[in-house]
């Protein structure tokens, strides 16, 4: 009972106990670190969730740049196939007539004009299928896609890749900064168990888990930064 | 009846309008938070849908269209060749030259009549070719909407909202500096005012910083 009146005297004229001090340093604790780990968390997860989705759009792009470029050059690659089979064949007939001289005329005449013909088709074809210049009016966007290559994918896949290692890096942050926020709201309500339970034992032993379990929660926190 | 302590009500105040704020901070972060989330969201269903419509443009004009465009250009530029050899023969030779002229021509004229490049002539080149630059504007001009597309916009709407959102977020580290001076006012009385003080201007750090935030978005 005099210890009692003793503890009621200090409280009265310095304001508070130590425990009342150390609870009031503890709850100011928890939510200064609330805030600085809710902001972690709020950056890792946009981060994160940027991340991804950049990722995302450099897998349609790749798709679109392989798929939108491809028909352009195999129209180049079977036009000359075209131009190049007359060719071919101009040349076998000039060889098969040189065994029927009684229509070697006609069908030299022909296997020669295939042979121009052919080498006309081969330009045409090469210059249809080139990638449109700036004055054709189509969109620059389609433009790039038709004139993509395999160094452009290699790029965009390269571009892919590290979006996807930022994802898992700030989801790895956004992870630890969750688990320290669970540490701290653990650490609050024990915090106001001990505010309850008031300045007994029981009530300093829970100040003290309050007190360590905040110190972890705040671990969790640094541990986030240095992933 | 219990007295009511020196400053007891200024704390009380300042509590609640701590917690005001970082409500009002925590609610207009998240919003932000899911309209940036929503825009990046926006852009990649752009950036599907404008690579969708782009490369089956392509695939049309390039696959289909052109082959067939190019199979005419071979009939119409074999039976400019063989009429040419033709002026030169004479005889078996020029005869069989001119039948297969006229047959080239046939060709072409039923190719060209099935392919709307090669019956338009305004795709007509001087070469003998066809413009495929120009058919395919003309596909990709079918929908302008799609043309008119550009992920790269909502994504950066989504960037701005994302540092915007982690701007109120930040906000509210000088709002708990604010529960913290209060909380140790509560704690260490003979320091009461001097935190009081401290807290207020910690939560007017806050508001202004609030306002900066939104102003400068």
């Amino acid at each position: 009972m005099a210890v009692n009146l003793d503890v009621e005297a200090v409280a009265e004229v310095s304001g508070r106990t130590r425990f009342d001090r150390w609870l009031a340093v503890l709850v100011g604790a928890a939510a200064i670190l609330a805030a600085l780990l809710a902001s972690l968390q709020v950056d890792s997860g946009l981060q994160e969730e940027r991340a991804l989705h950049m990722a995302s759009r450099m897998s349609v792009r790749i798709f679109e740049e392989t798929a939108g470029s491809s028909p352009r050059f195999s129209f180049q690659i079977n036009s000359l196939q075209q131009a190049t089979t007359l060719a071919i064949g101009a040349t076998a007939a000039q060889i098969a007539v040189l065994e029927m001289p009684e229509t070697a005329e006609a069908i030299q005449a022909r296997a020669e004009a295939d042979v121009r013909a052919s080498e006309r088709l081969m330009a045409i074809g090469q210059s249809m299928g080139d990638v449109p210049p700036p004055t054709s009016g189509i969109d620059q966007a389609t433009r790039d896609v038709l004139a993509s290559d395999p160094l452009d994918w290699a790029g965009l896949l390269s571009e892919q890749l590290r979006q996807m290692d930022i994802a898992d890096r700030f989801g790895e942050r956004a992870n630890r900064t969750l688990f320290g926020l669970s540490l701290l709201a653990l650490g609050a309500v024990l915090v106001g168990l001990a505010a309850v339970l008031g300045r007994g034992v029981p009530g300093r032993a829970v100040l003290a888990a309050a007190t360590l379990t905040l110190l972890a929660a705040a671990a969790w926190g640094v541990a986030a930064l240095i992933v | 009846m219990e007295e009511e302590r020196p400053g007891g009500r200024g704390l009380a105040v300042l509590l609640a309008a701590a917690a005001v704020v970082a409500a009002v901070v925590g609610a207009r972060a998240s919003l932000l938070g899911s309209s940036a989330s929503g825009n990046w969201q926006q852009a990649v269903r752009q950036e599907v849908k404008a690579a969708a419509a782009t490369v089956e443009d392509i695939r049309f004009v390039y696959g289909p269209e052109a082959g067939q465009a190019f199979r005419a250009v071979e009939a119409a530029v074999r039976a400019e060749e063989y009429r040419a050899a033709a002026e030169q023969a004479t005889g078996v030779a020029r005869s069989v030259l001119l039948a297969e002229a006229a047959a080239q021509e046939q060709l072409r004229e039923i190719l060209a009549s099935v392919s709307e490049v090669a019956k338009d002539p305004k795709y007509g080149r001087d070469d003998g070719g066809y413009d495929l630059g120009l058919r395919l504007r003309d596909m990709r001009d079918r929908f302008p909407d799609l043309v008119a597309l550009r992920p790269d916009d909502p994504q950066a709407v989504g960037d701005r909202l994302a540092k915007q959102a982690l701007g109120e977020t930040a906000i509210t580290i000088p709002v708990a500096l604010t529960f913290l001076f209060g909380a140790l006012a509560q704690g260490f009385h003979r320091r009461r005012r001097l935190f009081l003080v401290l807290g207020t201007v910690a939560l007017a750090g806050g508001i202004v910083a609030a306002a900066f935030v939104e102003l400068t978005a």
